[in-house]
């Protein structure tokens, strides 16, 4: 019997990671936890292995340029127990870095290449972390509050006179 | 339709080719532009009252005008709808199969400048001129049949106002050896 509620689920992670767990907070529509960039993967192996979150739903990010940090969200399901768990942590606005949870979860492929792709952030360990929705050449990071409009023209050099 | 285009070089040459040009060209230029057949292709909402403009009700049957489903018969492009960077390359593509002499008719704000909606979005190309060459533009959002409509218009008096040389390039070296060709004629009579 694990993984029955949010509570008791923040109780073992802090027990297994102890000080890599650093806030329990309540949330808007759901509780979550923070937890340190660097442990978000062994976070990931516990939350599936030992507590039967066998579905990841979404990875993404909010960009907070005050406070010059970029806080990644995963949220993890759990067929079993039909509860649905919150992570967050947070990585510096530019070269943030955290570790893949791609080889734990197939679904986190793209995920990550889309938060790498619109933020800018790096995920360690990745088979593949290469552009997903903007185009071959692109240059920045669209979602990045301060990213304008980008000028990009497919073929420059190619604009034909009729 | 090489041939015919290239067949002016020559007869201009002669006395009174002149004459036999302007006819060829009305005649040619008349069926050019009663028979324009644009590629079946639609990119966003704009491609709706695009099918709406070709359907029974508008009918763009009328002008002669029939969907083909290949860039390599087609005449006409219309751009109906917002360009995505990635969609932009497959555009430029497909309008790079068509033969010549080809049109393109940007349909509705999103073709033209890039749009109201969409302008600053970093997916959004901000007008397919920065891709094409464009004949006409159509701006609404989307465009009335109407308007669509009153675009193919405009395109058949553009075609019937060109004259062969225009529509199929200006063939230099043609040009070059019908001079050649010209003067021995003269000589030899």
């Amino acid at each position: 019997m694990a993984g029955l509620s949010f509570e008791y689920t923040a109780d073992r992670l802090k027990f297994q990671f102890g000080d890599a767990v650093l806030a329990v907070e309540a949330g808007n529509r759901l509780p979550f936890v923070r937890v340190e960039a660097d442990a978000v993967a062994r976070v990931a192996r516990f939350l599936r292995d030992e507590l039967a979150f066998d579905f990841l739903m979404y990875i993404t990010a909010v960009d907070y340029p005050a406070e010059d940090k970029i806080t990644l969200v995963y949220h993890y399901y759990s067929y079993r127990d039909d509860l649905e768990f919150m992570v967050k942590a947070d990585v510096p606005r530019r070269g943030g870095v955290t570790r893949s949870v791609a080889h734990l979860y197939a679904a986190a492929d793209w995920l990550e290449r889309e938060v790498y792709d619109l933020f800018g952030v790096t995920f360690d360990g990745h088979p593949d972390l290469t552009r997903l929705l903007t185009p071959e050449g692109f240059t920045g990071h669209p979602l990045l509050k301060d990213f304008t409009s980008a000028d990009y023209v497919p073929f420059p050099d190619k604009m034909p006179a009729k | 339709m090489g041939l015919i285009a290239r067949l002016p070089i020559y007869w201009e040459k002669l006395p009174g080719g002149g004459l036999l040009t302007t006819s060829a060209e009305k005649v040619l230029n008349w069926s050019r532009a009663s028979s324009v057949w644009y590629m079946i292709f639609g990119l966003a909402c704009c491609a709706i009252e695009m099918m709406a403009t070709g359907a029974s009700r508008y009918d763009l049957d009328r002008y002669g005008m029939m969907f083909r489903a290949t860039p390599r018969q087609s005449d006409l492009m219309f751009i109906s709808g917002t360009i995505t960077l990635k969609m932009a390359p497959r555009i430029r593509r497909l309008w790079e199969q068509m033969a010549e002499p080809r049109y393109v008719i940007a349909m509705g704000s999103c073709a033209v400048s890039g749009g109201g909606f969409y302008y600053d979005a970093y997916s959004v190309l901000k007008g397919i001129d920065k891709v094409l060459p464009v004949d006409v533009y159509v701006p609404g959002c989307p465009p009335r049949p109407e308007a669509l409509m009153h675009a193919c218009l405009r395109l058949q008096e553009k075609i019937k106002g060109e004259s062969l040389l225009q529509a199929f390039g200006d063939f230099k070296e043609e040009r070059a050896s019908a001079e050649r060709l010209a003067g021995r004629w003269i000589l030899e009579k």
